[in-house]
Parts: structure tokens; sequence; C-alpha cells
């Protein structure tokens, strides 16, 4: 598993943005994803970006330690750039080499796309870096229980999500323990033609496919045993409740989304 | 009074294949302590199954505190019986220690200030108090093998089965289970129904039970079982220390009034049998 | 092929909040042909530890020497083909690792992998499947039809097959009952001697340590903190307690005894009739007093 890697990734901790209810910051993410798009001056990019880095800041995590975890992204943030860079004839030009010119307005563009980009991986990075999956999953069996009333299986897609999550990393750990057993039986997945590494990936997967499956049964059982027979007459334990804090983070934050909408043209 | 009753059962997974029990009977006193003891394959597991409604006899009846186990009173049953599984990852449904426990819990409707309650008692009963909010991934296997029991001591059952529940644990796993098990024996009246491989937890029992391809061989003490067997190899099991030195003495003519199940028996009768002569 | 580890340190997830440091300066020889028992719990660092002998993972600092393979934090690009031929790793379940249809494509697919003939291979199926104690006729079969401890030996098989010079076996009794426990261990046992492998068990149980290994080694989170033959171990045996790994019955039962009696019977390596042979003399010798 790629250690560095912060997507999906969850770190404990009691800071202010931790302590939020996990209903407040899927909303307040939720929006904020909607609001980029609205953003269409310097000082409205500025806005976000300034919300952006103070809630990592509040997050107690490092900057360097989120940028460096989005690795893979950068390929692709840095490649929408270059694309909208080369790719847009707009505006004056203002570089040129033989054939190739690049114009303001590519520039421009290129840059907004890419940091359109970035924040909202940073932002829905920290949502999951500062909330439980469990969390995520209650707030989202709490918003979407309206729909229960037109026969949506609101119950049974929350215990699903939080069963997946619950195994991904035991499957996670699987994985890893399979692929060193093959690898020490000679398969080499980083050497050799696409279509031999292609191949080597079945000694991989039809393991895991197998664990999966009996551990799927085995929990079967042990549910049933527990005496699960569905979402009806069922208690919850966990209680989300909102707080002072909550309120407080809603008033600054629709106070932000007035100056962002008041600052765009 | 009896709290579990097997009457000629059978039982096999479908038509074409073997039986995998025949014909057991057997009763259990409320309070008892029974080890059950097979090779694999002997159908150990399968008895365990049967009682809270897993499975179901093709014949004879299963009967749990005088009722017989039917598709209707199954939730009633599996609420006297409760069961540990062999997997300590594969049971732990909940994403916390907390969740885990209360899972079984919600399932059966227990408003949420009596959750807390049965969740802090059975937790501090397998002290496992501490690590409340701990999630699986972060716990060793004696950790959540503990919190698998705190689960079913929460439901506060009449029986408590444990289906090996210590063979995928190291040997500090194992111990805490074992002493988690010798609380609760002296904290709360239940019945304790153990199936395993491990002779020291069978010496723990007040009775054991052995079966070997299907069929329920033996039903004695587990002294009387460590005199009685001669082939252990035949149930999966490897001869006992004590017995095996006890053995070897008998061919120098020391006798034991009754065998020794402990290093202490055994070096008691040594010390006795030293002194007389 | 001697394995020489040479302050060997690892961590796990280097630079994030999860960071662990599983190995510290871990020196370790271990020579062709022996028998080596590494002993520790559950996060001892045991399994790091074995997989640093397959380069699965490479030394943070220090470096680790496999006959010609020098393994360090430098040199992580190499081809590790031949090491792994060479090395034969018996991971935990190993069951867990087979695939293929049918048992004998399962077999086949290290040494292929290796780039054995395959005119060799169907030679070599059928040496391994009777070393491992298993019927020719299984090879046809699916090895998920056949039993939990049936695949443990086809998978052992598959390892085998590619002719490794050291075993490696991690908890390979794990999930057996005790007799079978017994079966396992004593056909690595057999193996060792008819094929003269090197062979290092890692396990937490010291009674195989003590009835199979010629040196064993006892790793506490990520330490070495005892090495030497069981003999030694048992001299030391107050390290033990202190990390909570158990002497095998025999000696706990001998510790006893040399507490009850007013006599001692010194360990060396006996087995459980040469100790009542003991036991009967010192007897006999107080009664005739």
């Amino acid at each position: 598993m790629k250690s560095w890697l912060v997507i999906g990734q969850y770190v404990p901790g009691h800071s202010v943005l931790h302590r939020l209810d996990p209903r407040t910051k899927l909303l307040m993410i939720f929006t904020y994803v909607i609001i980029v798009f609205f953003a269409n001056n310097t000082l409205s990019y500025g806005l976000l970006a300034i919300f952006a880095i103070w809630t990592i800041f509040l997050s107690k995590l490092s900057l360097t330690y989120i940028l460096k975890g989005i690795t893979p992204i950068w390929f692709f943030i840095i490649f929408s750039f270059l694309i909208h860079l080369f790719f847009t004839n707009d505006g004056d030009i203002i570089w040129q080499l033989s054939g190739l010119k690049i114009y303001s307005g590519g520039l421009v563009k290129g840059l907004t796309i890419s940091l359109r980009f970035l924040l909202l991986i940073m932002v829905t990075s920290l949502l999951t870096l500062t909330t439980s999956p469990m969390e995520i999953t209650d707030a989202l069996e709490n918003l979407l229980s309206p729909l229960q009333k037109w026969k949506f299986p609101v119950h049974e897609l929350a215990l699903m999500l939080s069963i997946s999550l619950r195994f991904i990393p035991t499957l996670m750990d699987e994985l890893d323990k399979i692929s060193k057993a093959q690898a020490s039986r000679g398969v080499d997945l980083r050497t050799g033609s696409l279509k031999s590494r292609m191949y080597a990936v079945i000694p991989l997967l039809v393991p895991l496919f197998i664990s999966a499956f009996r551990r799927a049964e085995d929990l079967a059982m042990a549910m049933e045993a527990r005496g699960y027979r569905g979402g009806e007459g069922r208690t919850k334990l966990r209680q989300l409740s909102y707080s002072w804090l909550d309120f407080q983070a809603v008033v600054i934050y629709i106070f932000i989304m007035i100056i962002f909408f008041m600052l765009r043209n | 009074m009896t709290i579990i009753e097997f009457r000629d059962v059978y039982f096999r997974y479908n038509e074409e294949q073997n039986w995998v029990l025949r014909n057991i009977s057997f009763s259990v006193n409320a309070g008892d302590s029974i080890a059950i003891i097979g090779h694999n394959g002997s159908g150990k597991s399968t008895v365990a199954k049967l009682i809270n409604g897993l499975l179901v006899p093709q014949a004879g009846d299963i009967l749990i505190d005088g009722e017989r186990v039917t598709e209707q009173n199954i939730w009633e049953v599996r609420q006297k019986a409760g069961m540990v599984f062999q997997n300590p990852e594969n049971q732990f449904v909940g994403t916390t220690v907390r969740d885990d426990i209360a899972f079984g819990l919600e399932n059966r409707g227990i408003p949420r200030e009596e959750m807390i309650k049965r969740i802090e008692r059975s937790l501090n009963e397998v002290g496992m108090q501490d690590f409340a909010l701990h999630e699986a991934h972060y716990l060793s296997g004696g950790q959540k093998q503990r919190v698998a029991i705190a689960s079913v001591m929460a439901i506060q059952p009449e029986v408590l089965i444990l289906d090996e529940a210590t063979s995928m644990l190291d040997p500090v796993g194992r111990n805490e289970i074992i002493k988690t098990i010798q609380h609760l024996k002296d904290e709360r009246n239940i019945t304790f129904l153990t199936i395993t491989h491990d002779l020291s937890e069978v010496t723990l029992a007040d009775r054991t039970l052995v079966l070997k391809e299907g069929k329920l061989v033996t039903d004695t003490t587990p002294r009387e079982l460590f005199a009685q067997v001669n082939d252990w190899e035949s149930l999966g099991l490897t001869e006992p220390f004590t017995t095996k030195i006890a053995n070897e003495l008998e061919k120098y003519g020391y006798k034991f009034s009754s065998h020794p199940l402990n290093h202490e028996e055994l070096m008691n009768e040594l010390w006795t049998y030293n002194l007389k002569k | 092929m001697d394995i020489q580890f040479k302050k060997v340190s690892y961590i796990y997830q280097p630079n994030t909040p999860f960071s662990h440091q599983a190995l510290h300066e871990i020196d370790l020889t271990i020579k062709s042909g022996e028998f080596i028992a590494i002993v520790g719990h559950t996060g001892s660092g045991k399994s790091t530890l074995l997989q640093h002998l397959n380069g699965l993972i490479y030394p943070a600092t220090g470096e680790v020497r496999i006959g010609e393979y020098v393994l360090n934090d430098e040199n992580r690009k190499q081809d590790l083909k031949e090491l792994r031929q060479k090395v034969g790793l018996v991971f935990q379940y190993p069951e867990h690792q087979l695939f293929e249809e049918t048992v004998e494509k399962d077999i086949a697919f290290g040494p292929r992998n290796f780039g054995v003939p395959d005119k060799l291979i169907d030679q070599r199926i059928k040496q391994v499947i009777e070393e491992v104690g298993l019927n020719e006729e299984i090879l046809s079969k699916s090895p998920f039809e056949l039993s939990g401890g049936q695949m443990r030996r086809v998978a052992i098989a598959g390892i085998l097959a590619a002719m490794p010079e050291v075993l490696v076996l991690d908890e390979p009794t794990a999930g057996l009952d005790p007799y079978g426990q017994q079966q396992m261990m004593a056909l690595f046992y057999r193996l060792h001697k008819e094929r003269k492998l090197t062979t290092i068990l890692v396990t937490h149980k010291m009674e195989d340590a003590f009835t199979y290994a010629d040196r064993i080694v006892v790793l506490e989170k990520g330490n070495k903190i005892l090495e030497g033959t069981p003999v030694d171990i048992f001299r030391d045996r107050r390290f033990l307690h202190n990390v909570r790994l158990e002497l095998p019955e025999i000696l706990l039962f001998l510790e006893k005894f040399n507490d009850t009696f007013p006599f001692t019977i010194e360990y060396k390596g006996q087995t459980v009739e040469e100790i009542a042979v003991e036991i009967d003399q010192k007897l006999k010798e107080i009664k005739g007093q």
C-alpha cells in the first residue's frame, strides 16, 4: 500500500474540524464543491483558496503532508494545465517558439482550471482526513433518511457501506500478503509486456476473491447469530447532534459565501 | 435443569453427501461447562451451529430450555445461546469496539440508554473498557475475540458457545481468552460450551464430549477421558504431556491413585508415593 | 547458502503520522544447512524479518546478504528471480495463495515462473507430491475441493517444486489440529534432513523451536533479545518471562519439579522417556538414603 497517499485516509485527532458534526462538514463541502465553479476572478478564487488553506490550518494537519499525499493527482493537474495552455487561442500571444504559440487566455484558463481542481481535491481530502468513514456513513444515512418514505433502502445501504469500509484495511492487508506470496513464487508485476503483466494479476485476484467470499460468508453467519434481521425495529447507538460549534461554523461559512458572491463580477 | 438437549439428531449439508452427524443424543445441565473435542471434520462445529439454529437437522430434535428449536422461535433461541466463532476478523461487524457490541443490541431494539449500560458492563467483563473507541484494524486477535465475547455477553444469553475461538490466536491471545472465560465463569451463572483442540481448555471443563466421524463416542469427565483414551491421534490430538510422563513412570512401578491432569497433580502423586514407602 | 543480517532496521510507512519501526539494528548469521527458529509474539518483527529473505522488502538501513545477493537501500532495483527461486517462502496459511484450476497446474506455477523446462516440471511434480505425503491422483483435482490440510500440503509442494536451498516457514502449523501440526512439523524436519535445506522457522511456539531447531533467536519489539541453542535459551529463561514467552511444557515441568524436590534434573535436550528414567533414578537415590 502506498503509505504516503492521503486520499481516503483518516487521521484521528481533536481539532475543530474533527469535532464538527459530520453532517455539517458534508453539507459545507458539498456546497463548496459547487461554488468553486462560480468563481470567476482573482479575488473570488483567492477567497476560496484562503478558505481552503485556513481549514487545513484548523485541521492541524501539515499542508505539505496533504500536498505530497495527493501526488497522483498532481499529474492530472499539470496535465490539464498544459492542455489548456497549448490549446487555447484566446487573448494576446505572450510567448512564441517556431509553430508553438501561447496565448494569455490559455495561461489564465490553465491556471484557473488547475486551481479549481486542486481546491476540490484538497477540500474533499480534508473531509476524509478529519472524518472517520463511519461518521461519513452516519451522516449520509441521516441526511438521506427522508428518502425512506419512498422505500429507498437507506439503512441497508448505510450498513453495506460501513461494512465495506470496515473490511477495506483487512482486504488491503490480504492483497499485500497474497502479492508477496506470489512474488516469492516468481510472479513479476514490474517488468514484462503489458499482456504478461495482465496475466500476472490473475494469481492475485483469484485468491483475493475467494478470501473475500469466505469472509462474507463468515460475516453473514456471525450477523445472523447476533440476531440481525434487517432494519425494522432496530435501535441505534450512534447519534449525531449539532453543537454550538456547528452553529458557529455555519455562520462563518455563510458569511464567507456572501463575501464570495460580492467579489464575483 | 436441562438447558440443551439433542435427541437422535442427524445432519448433512445435502443429499449427495455423507452424514456429518449421526444419531447424536446428549443433554447439558444449566450452569455446566462442557468441552467438545474431535478431529477436523468430526462434526463438532456443526453441533454448535445446530444449537442456535444456524443449521437445521434433517432428523431428531434439539431443545433449548425445554423448547424445540423451530423456524418460529429461532430469534428467541439465538437470544438464549450466543456464539463466538473461530476467525476474529470475520465476526467484527462494527467499525469500532463499541459499535460492534452495539450491533447485537440494536438488532434487538434495546433502548439506547440500556445499550450504553450493557456495553460498559460487558466491556469491563472482558477487560476491554479502555478500547471502546478503537477500530477493529488496530486490535490484536485476542482483543478482537474478547470483543466478540463481550458482544455476546451484552445480549445476556444463558449459553455461551465458543467455536474454536482460540485456534487462530497466538499464545498471548489464547491466554487472554482463557482468563476471560474463567472470569466469566465466576461472575455469571451461564452454561459454557467450548469446542476446542486445546487439551488445557478441556481440563477446565466439567464434562467432555468426544466426536469422531460424526458420532458421539465418549461423554465423560476430563479426568476419565485422559485415563481412557489411548489413541489420541484419531481424535486429531496428541497425547498430553502429563499423561505421557505418567505412563512412562508407571513402567517403573509408580502408581497414580487418579489420573493426573496437570503438573501439580503429578508432582503431588509422586510426593505421596515417595513418602509412603 | 549463508545468510547474514548486518544492523538491519526497517520502518513501516516512514514520514507519515503512522510511521512505525519494526526492526532495530538486527545482526544475525544463519549458516548453510542450519535449522533456526525465530521466536516472538505478534508484532515482534519476525514477519518483517522473514520478508527480507526474499527481497520482498529492503532494509531501511543496514544490509542483508544471502549467498551472492546483497540487499540494502542503494540497490533496490535488481533482478531477484534467482534469489526467490533459491529461497522458498511458506507464508502463514499458504493455502490462501492457491488459484489454479488443478493441483498440478498450481504446483507448476512457481517452477514455470522461474523458467524450469516443462519436462523437468513434470518430473518434479511427481517428486514433490510424494514428498508432502499426497497421492498422485490428487493432481487432476481442483485445489478448492480438498480438505484444509491437503490444500496446505499442495501449497507447500508448489514451493518445494522450485527446488529451493533455503526454506522459510512462517507459522506453518497455524489452524491445524494438534496431530496435524505434529505431522506438518515432522514433514518439514524430514525435508530439512533429506534435502539438506537451510530451514528458518518463524513461530510463536517455543515447543516447536525447542524440538526441531539447532539454534533459537528470540525477538521482542523489533530487537533481538536472545540467541542460542535450546540448552542456552533454557539457561537464560528468565529473559523469556519478561516478554511473556512460555517455555515448552517439558521444561515448565522440569522447573516445577526442581522446585518441588530436593534435587535437580539438568536440561540437556532429553526426551520425555529419558526424563522419566532420570526421575526414577533420583527418587530411588533419595529413598536409599
